[in-house]
């Protein structure tokens, strides 16, 4: 093996990557070759000191690919991730306190008394709760009864005060409607009999007239004969 | 889980499958990545757009088993796109402001190797970040041979299979990749001390 061909089977041996009898050729050649050991020795070194240049994180994250899965394939996801022991283990205990927390929040309280806050939630209302409120719809029913009623009544009054009060209105009305008729027609009477009257003198005057037109017009034509 | 396992579930269906394969590519990927772009903008960037081409032609891969090789090669070839952008558009990465010569420079500066823990992890940050700038002057076939094979732990006929070359010319380029750097690093003045010190 010549100083030549040597460079590749160097770096095969360098990276550990040289079949046994190659490499025995390869160290009896180094032996009595310096230029070839100095060469193997410096090789040796640079890769040593490449070693110090350590790897380094990404910090950065790449790609997420996700698709729009449904609820329940994540849910099954989670199963087979978290096994069917454990999920059921801490799933129950878990469901069981979310119902009684929403059981619980339908009955929750929230107190004022005296300066001081009490907060207080339970899964039945309480029975003095269930009276009162009883009570108070009971109360409440009989109420609207009374003013459903006393409503009743009002708009009744109301309506036979509102009748009396035009047929009221109304005879008043008729009643001031025939004085007015009335005077109306001693008024029209009245003055009917003054012109009358004056008729009667001015056909007395025109009468009269006449009387001494035809007197006068017969003398006038009895003289010319004469 | 296998990766093959979880491609199985993905072309079933099964989304989460697909996560699961990005959160256990990620990392090496970024590092991957990282390391032969050196910036970490970019590497985000080619880190996402390989996860999507991999979710989007994942169907397509007809060997599962070939897995590690077909998303290394998504990536790379999105690194060469990158490069060839950036060149074609004179785009400089902010963190490469710094001039080579300064770079270089400073990798003399090694700190001593047995300091405290504060002290440590900025010694940590130092040295990574001169083998950083180290690795990237190398030419690309080599730089991205170097880095699969020191990095990624990948075989010879892994790396062979992803850049479709013969498994010789793998070893070669590997072989002057470790030479070159060593060259930069003793011509950026870092002294035999302090690189024994290292070592």
């Amino acid at each position: 093996m010549n100083c030549k061909d040597i460079k590749e089977n160097l770096v095969s041996m360098l990276y550990g990557e040289l079949e046994p009898d190659k490499a025995k050729q390869i160290q009896s050649h180094l032996k009595t070759c310096s230029s070839c050991r100095q060469t193997y020795k410096e090789l040796k070194e640079t890769v040593k000191l490449l070693e110090r240049w350590k790897d380094e994180n990404p910090e950065v994250n790449f790609l997420f690919v996700t698709e729009p899965a449904s609820i329940w394939k994540k849910w099954g996801e989670k199963i087979r991730q978290f096994g069917w022991k454990t999920c059921l283990a801490l799933g129950i205990p878990m469901a069981a306190v979310a119902i009684l927390l929403f059981l619980a929040i339908l009955n929750f309280r929230i107190h004022y008394n005296n300066g001081e806050w009490n907060l207080s939630f339970s899964l039945i209302p309480r029975k003095e709760e269930i009276d009162q409120k009883n009570e108070f719809t009971k109360a409440l029913t009989e109420l609207q009864k009374e003013t459903l009623l006393l409503t009743s009544r009002m708009i009744k009054e109301s309506e036979y005060r509102q009748k009396q009060t035009f047929a009221l209105t109304l005879s008043q009305f008729a009643q001031n409607l025939e004085k007015q008729r009335q005077r109306d027609l001693a008024l029209i009477e009245h003055t009917l009999q003054g012109l009358n009257l004056s008729t009667e003198g001015k056909f007395a005057q025109t009468n009269k007239v006449l009387a001494d037109l035809i007197y006068l017009t017969s003398y006038t034509m009895e003289k010319p004969n004469q | 889980m296998t990766d093959k396992k979880l491609i199985e579930l993905f072309l079933k269906g099964d989304i989460t499958a697909f996560n699961r394969l990005v959160w256990c590519w990620e990392k090496p990927l970024f590092n991957f990545v990282y390391r032969i772009v050196g910036n970490k903008e970019t590497t985000k960037d080619i880190c996402q757009m390989t996860f999507i081409r991999m979710f989007k032609q994942l169907k397509k891969l007809r060997d599962p088993e070939k897995f590690s090789s077909w998303i290394y090669r998504i990536a790379l070839n999105l690194c060469r796109d990158e490069f060839k952008k950036k060149r074609n558009n004179h785009i400089v990465y902010l963190d490469e402001l710094l001039s080579d010569e300064e770079s270089i420079n400073s990798i003399g500066q090694l700190p001593d190797k047995n300091s405290k823990t504060p002290e440590e992890t900025y010694h940590q940050k130092q040295i990574s970040e001169l083998l950083k700038r180290a690795i990237l002057l190398l030419p690309e076939e080599q730089k991205v041979v170097l880095i699969m094979k020191q990095y990624q732990g990948l075989k010879f006929t892994e790396i062979a299979e992803i850049l479709k070359e013969p498994l010789s010319t793998i070893k070669s380029r590997l072989y002057y990749g470790l030479r070159s750097l060593r060259k930069i690093l003793e011509e950026s003045k870092l002294n035999e001390e302090a690189l024994s010190n290292e070592l």
